[in-house]
Order: C-alpha cells, then sequence, then structure tokens
C-alpha cells in the first residue's frame, strides 16, 4: 500500500504523506496478518485522521489488535502537547476506564474443578450481569458525589474490599483530578442504578487457570504459578461513562465552532486541553474512571464473598487492575525532552517498566502488570510493561484480541447450544444472561490475542509473564 | 416503503432509516434505535413518554434526539414501540413515544451505549429523506 512502509521488525509507518493535515506519521505495530486485517477496514484511516489532531506529539500508534471504531480505532494511542493540543472525548471512548481486573486464590485447578458450576451459579446470583440489571445497592447523591471523586477508595471504606487492594490498581483507584460537579445529573442517575453492575456486550467475569509462565521473576512477583486458579473481571464505568461521553461530545461538537477547529470525522470532536470545556471533560472523566475502579472492586468483594462461602480459605488477592480506555497526563520522552503530554488511550494499556515511578512498590523491580482478556473462552494473558515502551509508545501496549466478525454472523455461524456444547468439551463452562449474547461474542469473532501479544512482546511494549485459561464464564 | 434497514459491519452496529417527510423519518429512526435493542413489535403502547429538544442544525438535532430516546430506555427503563414526531420552530422537535416500562418479560437482546457521528446522515432524497446513525453497543 502507497505511504504504508515496514520500518524494521513488527513496525509499519503510516507516512503524513497518506494524508494532508497530518501532523505526524502513524505508526502500526503489527505483524503480516495482524496488518492485513488492519488494512480491510478504516483503521487505517482513523490513524490518520488522529494524525490531525492540533497538537499531537510523535506518532499516531495503533496497537497489534487495532480495528475500525468510532473517531479513533480500537487500539489507538495518542499524545497531545497540554499547552497547545487538543483533548477529544471520542480519543477515549463511551465506556470510560473500561478495564480489567485479575484476582489470584490460593487453589490450584484439582481443588476448583469439582465446584466450577457450584461457583458460577452463585456468582451468577451474586454479581448483577446482563441488560438492564440494577446494582443492589441505592445511592444517594451524596454517596454517588463520593463515588466520582474517590473511587475505589469510597468502595473499601464502605466494606467492599481491604486498604492493600488500593495498591494494586492504576492511580490506586482515585482519580484526584476528578470533579463530581461536572457529570451531569443524568449521568448520575445511570450511575446510582448501574453501580456494581458487570453490564453485557464483552464484558465477563471468568475463572481461569495459569496454564503458563514465561517469566518466573515476574510471575512470582505478582504472587502467579502454574496451575493456580485466579478470576478475571472485565467491565467498566457503564451507562453513567456512556452518558458522560455522550454529554461532552454534543458540548465538542459546539467547540469546534467556537476554537475554529476543523476535523475529518465529527466523532473526533475535540477542544483545546486548556480550556474551559476540556478541563471539564477530563474532571468528569477522571470521575467516570473513578465510578469504573469502584464497580470492579464491588464485583471484587462480591465474588470473594461466594469463593469464601463456598470453598475453605479461599481469600482473593488482588494481583493488579487496569484501565484500557482512558486519557491521562503522564511525563514522556518527546523531541524536547521530557516532558507532560496527555496520553489518549483507546483500547490500548498502560505498560510502564521496571523502575518508573508510577509502578506500585511490590512490582517496582519487574515492572507493571498488564491484563489482556482475550475473548470468551480462549487465553487471556499477564504480562509486564517494558521499558520500550516508553520509547515507542507513551507507555502503552495492547489490549485485547480485537474483534475480527460482525456480531450477526457470529450469530448466524453457530447456535448457542453448539457453542456451550464446544466450550464444554474444551473444559470451559458458561452461564451467561443471553443466549445471543453468548453466540456474538463468540471466539472466532476475534482476532488471535496469541498473535497480538507475540507481536508487543517481540516489539518490547510489553513482556510475556503468564498465560491464562478459563474454566468458567460468566456473561452478561 | 421499507421504514429502516439495520447495518452491521466487524465491530458496528447501525442502521438507515427513510420516511417521506423529516418527521417521518425521524420517527422510524427511533424504532430503528429500538430494534437493535428489543422487537419493537413485542412491546406494547400502553404508557407514554415526550421529549423535546432542539439544536443548530439537522444532524445535531438526529443525534440529541436519539440521545433522548436512549436515556429514556436506558436511563428510564422504558421501551418504546412507535414514535410520533412534530417539528417546531427552527431545528426543534417534540416526540410522543408508545411504549411501557421495561419488565423481565421483554426480550432486550443488547444494551446501546451510545449514539455515534461516525458517517452520520440525514439528507433529502428525490422520494423523501434518509437517515444514517451508527450506534455504540
Amino acid at each position: 500500500m502507497k505511504n504504508l512502509e515496514s520500518i524494521g521488525r513488527y513496525r509499519y509507518r503510516l507516512s503524513k504523506t497518506y494524508r494532508e493535515g497530518m501532523n505526524g506519521d502513524g505508526k502500526i505495530f503489527a505483524n503480516e496478518k495482524l496488518l492485513e486485517a488492519i488494512t480491510k477496514d478504516q483503521t487505517l484511516d482513523q490513524v490518520a485522521n488522529v494524525a490531525m489532531l492540533n497538537g499531537l506529539i510523535g506518532d499516531s500508534i495503533a496497537m497489534p489488535d487495532a480495528h475500525q471504531g468510532y473517531g479513533f480505532c480500537i487500539g489507538g494511542v495518542a499524545a497531545v502537547d497540554p499547552d497547545d493540543g487538543v483533548v477529544s472525548a471520542g480519543g477515549v471512548g463511551f465506556d470510560i476506564n473500561c478495564g480489567v481486573r485479575l484476582l489470584a486464590s490460593p487453589f490450584e485447578v484439582s481443588d476448583i474443578k469439582p465446584h466450577v458450576d457450584q461457583l458460577l451459579e452463585e456468582l451468577f446470583k451474586a454479581i448483577p450481569c446482563g441488560t438492564g440489571k440494577e446494582g443492589p445497592r441505592k445511592l444517594s447523591e451524596k454517596e454517588i458525589n463520593d463515588v466520582l471523586e474517590t473511587g475505589a477508595r469510597w468502595a473499601v471504606k464502605n466494606g467492599y474490599g481491604e486498604d492493600i487492594d488500593l495498591n494494586r490498581i492504576e492511580e490506586n483507584g482515585t482519580i484526584k483530578s476528578a470533579d463530581a460537579a461536572k457529570v451531569s445529573n443524568r449521568a448520575k442517575q445511570r450511575g446510582i442504578k448501574q453501580l456494581g453492575t458487570l453490564g453485557s456486550g464483552n464484558h465477563f467475569l471468568e475463572i481461569q487457570v495459569v496454564d503458563s509462565v514465561y517469566d518466573d521473576e515476574a510471575a512470582q512477583a505478582f504472587g502467579l504459578h502454574k496451575g493456580q486458579v485466579v478470576v478475571l473481571i472485565h467491565t467498566g464505568s457503564r451507562g453513567l461513562g456512556h452518558q458522560v461521553c455522550t454529554d461532552y461530545l454534543d458540548l465538542m461538537q459546539q467547540g469546534l465552532k467556537k476554537y475554529k477547529i476543523s476535523l475529518p470525522d465529527r466523532q473526533l470532536a475535540c477542544v483545546p486541553v486548556r480550556s474551559e470545556e476540556g478541563d471539564g471533560y477530563l474532571k468528569a472523566m477522571a470521575a467516570s474512571a473513578n465510578f469504573a475502579f469502584a464497580n470492579r472492586q464491588m464485583i471484587t468483594h462480591w465474588t470473594r464473598d461466594v469463593f469464601n462461602r463456598l470453598l475453605k480459605n479461599g481469600n482473593l488477592r488482588l494481583v493488579y487492575d487496569v484501565a484500557h480506555n482512558i486519557a491521562k497526563f503522564e511525563k514522556h520522552k518527546t523531541g524536547n525532552g521530557e516532558r507532560e503530554v496527555l496520553v489518549h488511550r483507546k483500547g490500548a494499556t498502560r505498560a510502564f517498566p521496571k523502575g518508573h515511578p508510577d509502578v506500585t512498590d511490590e512490582y517496582r523491580s519487574v515492572g507493571q502488570p498488564v491484563l489482556i482478556p482475550g475473548s470468551m473462552g480462549t487465553s487471556s494473558y499477564v504480562l509486564a510493561g517494558e521499558e520500550n515502551s516508553m520509547n515507542e509508545s507513551f507507555g502503552s501496549t495492547c489490549h485485547g484480541a480485537g474483534r475480527a466478525m460482525s456480531r450477526k454472523k457470529a450469530s448466524r455461524d453457530i447456535s448457542a447450544n453448539e457453542l456451550l456444547q464446544r466450550l464444554n468439551q474444551s473444559g470451559v463452562k458458561v452461564r451467561g444472561a443471553s443466549k445471543r449474547g453468548l453466540t456474538e461474542e463468540q471466539p472466532d469473532a476475534y482476532k488471535d490475542v496469541e498473535s497480538v501479544v507475540d507481536v508487543v512482546h517481540e516489539a518490547g511494549l510489553s513482556r510475556k509473564v503468564a498465560r491464562l485459561i478459563p474454566i468458567g464464564v460468566i456473561k452478561g | 416503503m421499507r421504514k429502516y434497514r439495520i447495518l452491521e459491519h466487524t465491530a458496528d452496529i447501525g442502521f438507515e432509516a427513510y420516511g417521506a417527510s423529516r418527521e417521518e423519518v425521524l420517527a422510524n429512526a427511533a424504532t430503528a434505535l429500538v430494534s437493535i435493542i428489543t422487537d419493537p413489535d413485542a412491546v406494547s403502547t400502553k404508557d407514554t413518554r415526550t421529549i423535546e429538544v432542539g439544536a443548530d442544525d439537522w444532524e445535531q438535532l438526529l443525534v440529541r434526539y436519539l440521545n433522548e430516546v436512549l436515556y429514556v430506555i436506558d436511563g428510564e427503563s422504558f421501551l418504546p414501540s412507535k414514535t410520533e414526531v412534530e417539528l417546531m420552530k427552527g431545528y426543534s422537535l417534540r416526540a410522543v413515544l408508545y411504549g411501557e416500562t421495561r419488565t423481565g418479560d421483554h426480550d432486550v437482546r443488547t444494551d446501546v451505549k451510545a449514539i455515534t457521528y461516525h458517517q452520520l446522515l440525514f439528507e433529502k432524497k428525490d422520494q423523501g429523506y434518509s437517515i444514517r446513525v451508527f450506534v455504540d453497543i
């Protein structure tokens, strides 16, 4: 393809001559096969559009799991200059702080196998999931404001978990710049009902087994070993985050005129970082991220509760919790030396290397844990941040497998019963709120997570620590 | 004439809606949106919700209107079966949604997270109007 060239192993450059108005090149991390998938949809156009954002620093980046999204591609990373750059609500997406959390159990797979059905049944009862399900706790207006401003800390203070958990969450589970006053009442109303719910779509909770360990030192630091049972939770800020993004997208459309910004795609709507609207969005986005941290903390509490009720000494230790839809101010190397930039991660995960001051003490010697959920019923990965992420991707890596097939085709290709049977045969039990939801999320609808992870490993953005395979799945 | 059709690509889902007038195409767009979430024909029309919304142009009105419909569905747990739209002065409208409060008996297929501006279209054709909208699910 014209303007697209290989620039060494697993890296491709989309030259800024691809489209007029690009302020930098596009850079795609992929192997040949993943690149082929990436060039089939509008991902490259979206990488180019993002490169047109004012104040872009360095490249507009796509991870190997990238696919066409709305505005930004999913699997996109872009850093902007906070002083003369823009912030884009579409650069974070509707599911603000959609993220992943890993819990380590003291059990081996043989301890759990006989109890999987019962565990799934009880987890399904304890954790509201599926469309329209409400959380069990009815929050007052003051409480929702506390959730928005203090995140997982609010949850721990209210009995959902332990203080130590907070050390093992990105930003310690609380983004301090959050301001509940920047979140609309409408968003709060949606949030009040949905705090402590898993949701639907690609969100899930899986009981998994550590099936391979690639890096003993890091695995040991993360408290993981081969044969161990773990729980992976994938969910976000629910209707609250969707509403915040919707509200600010509308505001940013008006901002385009006010700040005389022209864009190739309205979904990329943005305003200057240092504007009233930009500041409002970042504070509301931080509040939504806090809501998501609290949400995953409550789900963790109920998961622990079920394990403790059904199994003796079933304490689950929080390994880590990462966001993969977020924008953050971070210090990075730029052409003008190290400085603060605003990094948008839309379907991308922070991957700080060992020694980085923002990596929690207990993991600083090995690097920040990165959690990569596979599609339902396939492998997930634990990675650790690597030095090269700081040189090449603003401290970021991939976030998952990436969708490869439409939901309709996925549902047409296999019936729910066939799918359940196939999963059952490979040792995976499933409890889902909706049969259609199951088939839409069937494993073949996604790219191969193994090759995605291999690319970020080989490119030095993050290294493989362990592979997890599911034995029980809860789907919304 | 067909009222709408669903569009689906890899990770995207959306719809095209058609109508002889702006009122009709906007009403059909709401039904198309509901059809992604549940079967509108399986929902009764016993209750109503009224929404009023204004904007600076037709596309903005379209997005704001569908955002309101979505809030009624997700924020108020109300499923619309059919919609009537009345255009007001400038770029504004009043819509009456006929439907019912969601219960466990409704087969809700998916949540729609939001309305997007991706490839958004609201255009006049020879024989009326056409709308294209993609949603995030």
